[in-house]
């Protein structure tokens, strides 16, 4: 069980356990396609900026894990990494997330397809397959979404029972070329660097220890202009 | 009495005073937090060598953390933030007007702000222009965006069109997001004033520094960045000036305590950033340089790290190129971007055109003036035409 659910829409409508909020004048906003952009910035360049410079490259098949409403992968799409994938072989970017809450949001704020299946289920990796063609099709990238810090896994280095070893040798059984985790990393609070700031209940490291949990993975570090590791 | 004059009553713990400014008058103001913080403090000097007195309070704050302003004739407008609590800044707006020695108005632009960075750090700079319509466009650190968990300091800018009418760009409530947003911290808006009422809004995460333009019909446009070797710390500061019909812009900040950079461009929607490196002295520390125009020269004015002295420069070339440094002020001036005066320019003093600035030295406020050039005292040119005699008093 993960550190939170995200199937709860406490976790993304803006409320203030929300892990998305964002504040226009009076309103506030969830995880919400009108503000979309202002959640994803310029961070989705720096990403494929970053993926391009260990070896991504157009026409290679791209699915992205936790995926929410697909925001990220529109861009891939936009950026010339597409088509969207559409259940054959032309299809080179696909939108994984299994949440409950994404899943029935999606129509409001989703324009590609969501597709809701379990990665770390052999029947899910065989869907995802499908999603470009065949049970046999090949996807060449895995790039988790910011599921890591909702992932248990305590400490710098890979120990006790934990979710992040599992989801990772997972995706790399489905990964032809490699697995990248896009992360949204830990930040020092300022007045007492021994803390993270940010929500309490997330999975908080830093890149470098993320990478010690991940390796042989990439590991991109979303709030640092994209740090690979 | 000679300069520098030691300056009571202000309290800059946590915001950099402002100015100076002169009057049509001839008077010499300055602004900051009053003694206990609570409030914007104007002195003022008839003789800035001998003394300068209070003329008078704004109305109250909880906490004022720092004060941005713009001299437009006898008028001062400032914005200055209020700490109300760890997680709730306001920023207001007051005008001083030194013809009457007045306070004119205060109004709240936007209240409730968390403007708190991803590291918790609670955000209070601000920038001010006004337009040639008198429009006054406020650039600052706004409410921050939580995004995955964590919240992410942004800028914004509002436009003032009316008495205690402050609306976002496109004439509505609210403020206008000037950054990207993402997992980013935007922090350190600055905002000069371009050709046609354009308004360039600089701000900066790490190490990139973003530029984006305002138009005069309030269509903001695309951003430019470009990159820092290592990040800019301390506050940017920026001018712009009229150099023959084209609007330069230079903006300076310091990049990881030992090296001054200097950003600059021309107006317009979407101008190159040129990046100058290794200027403004190698040895120059936080605070950043503070800009300044003769209407000819950029000028700028900075600490080193070597000897806790202050130090100017001039550019005839518009911050491509920056001459030889000379001494400003000689004391203990400490590391902190509160220890130098804001947001001033150069004026004329009797026959000098000075740099003034207000320098904290060693814990005592201090007003200075750094000797851009001095002129030749008036003489009487008498000019003739055809019909009559005109007597005009010149300066070289």
């Amino acid at each position: 069980m993960p550190l939170v659910d995200s199937n709860q829409a406490s976790l993304w409508d803006g409320s203030a356990t929300s892990l998305y909020r964002y504040q226009q004048d009076q309103l506030v906003f969830g995880y919400a396609r009108p503000v979309m952009e202002y959640y994803l910035g310029n961070d989705v360049d720096g990403l494929i900026a970053a993926l391009t410079s260990k070896g991504l490259q157009q026409g290679q098949r791209i699915a992205l894990i936790g995926a929410g409403f697909g925001w990220v992968a529109e861009k891939f799409i936009a950026a010339g990494y597409g088509p969207a994938a559409d259940g054959t072989a032309n299809g080179k970017v696909c939108a994984v997330d299994t949440s409950t809450w994404i899943q029935n949001n999606k129509n409001a704020n989703a324009q590609l397809t969501i597709t809701n299946v379990d990665v770390n289920s052999s029947t899910g990796r065989r869907t995802v397959r499908q999603q470009f063609g065949s049970n046999t099709a090949t996807v060449d990238w895995i790039i988790s979404e910011d599921v890591l810090p909702l992932l248990i896994g305590t400490g710098p280095t890979p120990g006790g029972n934990n979710e992040i070893v599992p989801f990772c040798q997972n995706l790399r059984t489905l990964a032809n070329v490699g697995v990248a985790h896009w992360i949204s990393c830990g930040v020092p609070l300022a007045s007492d660097p021994e803390q993270w700031a940010g929500d309490p209940r997330l999975n908080w490291k830093t890149l470098e220890q993320w990478k010690a949990w991940c390796t042989p993975d990439f590991v991109i570090a979303r709030n640092e202009n994209n740090r690979v590791l | 009495m000679a300069l520098p004059t030691t300056i009571t009553g202000l309290n800059t713990a946590s915001s950099p005073a402002i100015g100076s400014f002169i009057s049509s008058g001839g008077n010499v103001y300055l602004f900051g937090p009053n003694a206990t913080g609570q409030a914007v403090a104007v002195q003022k000097a008839t003789d800035p060598t001998t003394a300068f007195s209070s003329v008078g309070d704004s109305g109250a704050f909880t906490e004022v953390r720092w004060i941005s302003a713009y001299k437009v004739s006898d008028v001062i407008h400032l914005i200055a933030a209020d700490r109300i609590s760890g997680t709730s800044v306001t920023f207001r707006y007051l005008t001083f007007n030194m013809s009457s020695d007045t306070w004119v108005l205060d109004e709240t632009i936007l209240s409730g702000l968390n403007t708190q960075t991803s590291g918790a750090v609670l955000q209070f700079i601000s920038s001010v222009v006004v337009r040639s319509t008198g429009e006054v466009v406020a650039f600052f650190s706004g409410a921050q965006i939580t995004n995955m968990g964590n919240s992410y300091a942004q800028t914004y800018c509002m436009r003032r069109t009316g008495v205690n009418t402050w609306v976002n760009i496109s004439g509505g409530a609210g403020a206008t997001q000037v950054s990207a947003g993402g997992t980013v911290d935007f922090t350190g808006p600055e905002e000069v004033l371009g050709t046609s009422d354009r308004v360039h809004f600089i701000h900066r995460n790490g190490s990139t520094v973003t530029q984006r333009a305002l138009t005069s019909a309030n269509a903001l446009q695309t951003a430019g960045t470009t990159n820092f070797v290592g990040s800019p710390i301390g506050t940017g500061t920026a001018i712009a000036y009229d150099d023959a019909g084209t609007t330069r812009v230079i903006w300076a900040a310091m990049s990881g305590g030992s090296t001054a950079f200097a950003l600059t461009f021309d107006s317009g929607n979407t101008p190159t950033l040129t990046q100058i490196a290794s200027t403004l002295g190698t040895s120059a520390s936080v605070p950043a340089a503070r800009l300044f125009n003769d209407g000819t020269d950029a000028w700028a004015l900075y600490r080193k790290t070597t000897d806790s002295d202050l130090y100017v420069l001039k550019s005839t070339d518009d911050g491509a190129n920056w001459g030889s440094e000379a001494s400003a002020f000689t004391g203990t001036v400490g590391a902190a971007d509160i220890n130098l005066s804001i947001d001033g320019n150069i004026f004329t003093r009797g026959s000098s055109v000075v740099i003034p600035h207000i320098v904290n030295d060693n814990g005592t406020l201090k007003y200075n003036e750094y000797v851009v050039r001095t002129l030749v005292a008036a003489v009487k040119q008498i000019i003739y035409n055809t019909n009559q005699a005109v007597i005009r008093a010149a300066y070289w």
